[in-house]
């Protein structure tokens, strides 16, 4: 039985980055009140100390083991995951500074709900119990919906809250749906509990079943309740079939808050989509029964995977919207991640991380080129950025390096990322094959090809007389880092590697 | 007799939901979101939880009903004509597919409860000699190992109501020319 003395400041003292960011979001939404300055850059350094603050604790408990209320769990892998967000907000956050169009909305909002979202993603990731998991999706998707449409006057931002709201309330339906299902069968919603790894539920009370005993019994239903959970899964990380949302979404939203959708949030729905099927199928004490049940969920994973990413890319080679390229190519990415989790194994979760890793560096420059550029030219179409290549080179080899990495050339970390992906499809779980799925993989990094050098030609082989666009320092900075990163650990990945590695634990 | 019961209440419940989406009148609409709510109370108090369907009752039924019902009245609703034509953008073929759909996903899920081997019947088991204590227990369970969840829960209401008015004020003094295109969104 619970009692008033497990409420332990232990317990609080584990939960720090997260009270620091609620604390850091609460601040910032008052002195906005008192400030009252509508081009305020201090509220935007206020996030950035909150965030990096949480990043240290994050950095400093790394190796720590810890539950926290029975609910939060302290693990490498989850703090891989909210290391990734926090520097994601960071950068959005930057970009917000950054962009003069965006400074003119209500900017203690705006930070307010970044951070806000970003808490959601700290949960997300951070836990075994389902109801967790649901309230910090709810609360990432609810913040998104607000950011979305923040352009308040413009059609496009509008109806990208609108799609926003619409297919993320469907998708929280069916997963919740699921997971009630889930429960039915098993009588609790702490994850270590259905794999048999605790044997009592920390905070709920019951009997509880194992989901060995509940494969057996009901078969049907656990099959409908995975299916129905990988639905919503799938919205977070705009996989097929519920990646339709995505194009719309990331052109119509701010290009701040597409980076947000785009990085942060959808490695959150990895987080909580390894976490779950890794608890679940992937830990090595589960039962024959499970390992069994496993290659079906694999394949249903690869089947997920090879769609997204043949429509993602077929998709981006129609574009003219840069936006929009932007937007398929990181539907095409989360296909790529998949691949990675369809192994079932632990070197399959380690690329995983490993490409989110390198996914983070390419990605965010590729949006800080488009916030750039969207913001001195106005437009977002490729035809804008014609010729523009020598006349603004410290912004434009970087986006060629980060292109050329997205690609999956070497000697770029997208090349490294794509690389352990490939062998992660060729050595599966046992009894999984997956060899057609690396084929898969490489010709949609050939189709991507294609996209990604238009942008390129574009750039650079083409003429026009447009005049030289104005230099802005601080992304001209930002980009050259990013860029060197792209290379850095594409060739010294060690830390990556390790990093990923040490994510790991989640599967002891 | 309780399972009767139940089944009256989910017929109730679904019926109305389906109501709300079909039906050409938006106080129709709310009227029939009541009716659903009230068929969701009663499956509340059949599993016992008494509570919860006080609350459902209270807070759906009553405030949250007159809050939509509210909106309905105070906002225009668009010109009727349009407003007609919206109506009939549901093709046939549209209807048929959704149909399709959703047909299929209740024979999945018909299947997968009849191969289910969960303890029947589903209500009465849950329910103890004279009745739950459910305030007591879904106190200790909210403020005891669910506690953080609960603040969480603090937390997203906050996020919301900021998003929400964010969303929904209007823009004063604008600074940017820009702008001028939201006065007209948003009227």
């Amino acid at each position: 039985m619970f009692a008033l003395q497990d409420l332990h400041l232990q317990g609080l003292s584990l939960l720090s980055p997260e009270l620091t960011l609620v604390t850091t979001a609460l601040v910032v939404l008052m002195m906005d009140l008192i400030w009252k300055e509508r081009d305020s850059w201090r509220l935007g350094a206020i996030g950035l100390v909150g965030l990096g603050a949480a990043a240290l604790q994050l950095v400093s408990a790394h190796g720590t083991q810890g539950t926290a209320f029975g609910l939060v769990s302290i693990d490498n892998f989850g703090g891989f995951f909210k290391l990734f967000t926090s520097a994601a907000t960071g950068v959005c956050i930057v970009f917000v500074m950054l962009d003069r169009r965006e400074r003119r909305h209500r900017i203690g909002e705006y930070y307010f709900l970044l951070l806000s979202a970003a808490i959601g993603i700290f949960f997300m990731v951070g836990t075994y119990n389902l109801l967790l998991l649901v309230l910090g999706l709810e609360l990432a998707s609810l913040a998104s919906y607000s950011l979305a449409g923040f352009h308040k006057g413009e059609k496009r931002s509008a109806e990208a809250a609108m799609k926003y709201v619409v297919f993320g309330g469907l998708s929280a339906g069916v997963m919740v749906f699921g997971i009630s299902l889930l429960y039915a069968v098993t009588g609790t919603l702490d994850m270590r509990v259905m794999s048999g790894a605790l044997a009592i539920d920390p905070v709920g009370e019951g009997v509880a079943r194992s989901l060995a005993v509940a494969l057996e019994q009901s078969p049907g239903m656990v099959a409908l309740a995975m299916i129905l959970i990988l639905g919503g899964f799938s919205f977070k990380i705009s996989s097929a079939p519920f990646h339709f949302w995505a194009p719309d979404v990331y052109e119509g939203s701010p290009t701040p808050v597409t980076t947000f959708l785009a990085v942060a949030s959808k490695a959150g729905g990895f987080g909580a989509l390894m976490r779950f099927f890794g608890v679940l199928f992937v830990a090595p004490d589960v039962g024959e029964m499970v390992a069994a049940y496993r290659n079906e969920i694999g394949m249903v994973l690869a089947l997920v995977a090879a769609a997204t990413m043949t429509l993602g890319n077929l998709a981006a080679l129609r574009q003219t919207s840069l936006k929009r390229m932007l937007a398929y190519s990181s539907v095409a990415h989360a296909g790529y991640v998949l691949v990675g989790v369809a192994a079932m194994n632990q070197a399959g979760m380690e690329a995983s991380l490993f490409y989110l890793a390198a996914y983070y560096f390419m990605n965010l420059g590729a949006f800080g080129f488009l916030l750039y550029f969207s913001g001195v030219t106005g437009r977002e179409t490729l035809e804008s950025l014609r010729g523009m290549g020598p006349k603004a080179p410290m912004i434009t080899v970087p986006m060629v390096i980060f292109l050329v990495s997205l690609t999956g050339i070497p000697p770029m970390v997208g090349f490294t990322g794509k690389l352990q992906l490939l062998y992660a499809a060729m050595g599966p779980a046992e009894g999984l094959q997956l060899g057609w799925l690396a084929v898969c993989l490489g010709l949609n990094s050939v189709i991507s090809l294609y996209y990604y050098m238009r942008v390129v030609r574009v750039l650079f082989l083409e003429d026009s007389d447009e005049p030289r666009p104005e230099p802005q320092v601080p992304m001209a900075v930002f980009l050259c880092l990013m860029a060197f990163l792209t290379v850095w650990f594409g060739l010294f990945f060690t830390p990556l590697l390790d990093l990923a590695r040490s994510g790991m634990d989640l599967l002891t | 007799m309780v399972d009767l019961l139940f089944y009256v209440a989910a017929a109730v419940s679904v019926l109305c939901a389906l109501g709300v989406v079909v039906s050409a009148n938006p106080v129709q609409s709310v009227m029939m979101l009541l009716g659903s709510f009230t068929g969701i109370a009663l499956i509340y108090l059949l599993a016992g939880f008494q509570f919860l369907a006080a609350i459902q009752i209270l807070v759906y039924g009553g405030a949250i009903m007159v809050l939509f019902l509210f909106v309905v009245m105070l906002l225009n609703q668009g010109d009727p004509v349009a407003l007609a034509r919206e109506q009939g953008v549901l093709h046939k073929e549209q209807l048929a597919g959704g149909l399709a759909v959703a047909g299929s996903a209740l024979a999945v899920l018909l299947v997968a409860v009849a191969r289910t081997d969960l303890p029947r019947p589903i209500f009465g088991y849950l329910w103890p000699e004279g009745g739950l204590d459910p305030l007591l227990g879904m106190a200790q369970a909210m403020f005891g190992p669910y506690v953080l969840a609960f603040e969480g829960a603090s937390v997203l209401l906050l996020a919301t109501a900021v998003g929400v008015m964010t969303l929904a004020k209007r823009q004063r003094n604008k600074p940017v020319a820009a702008a001028s295109t939201s006065e007209e969104a948003s009227a």
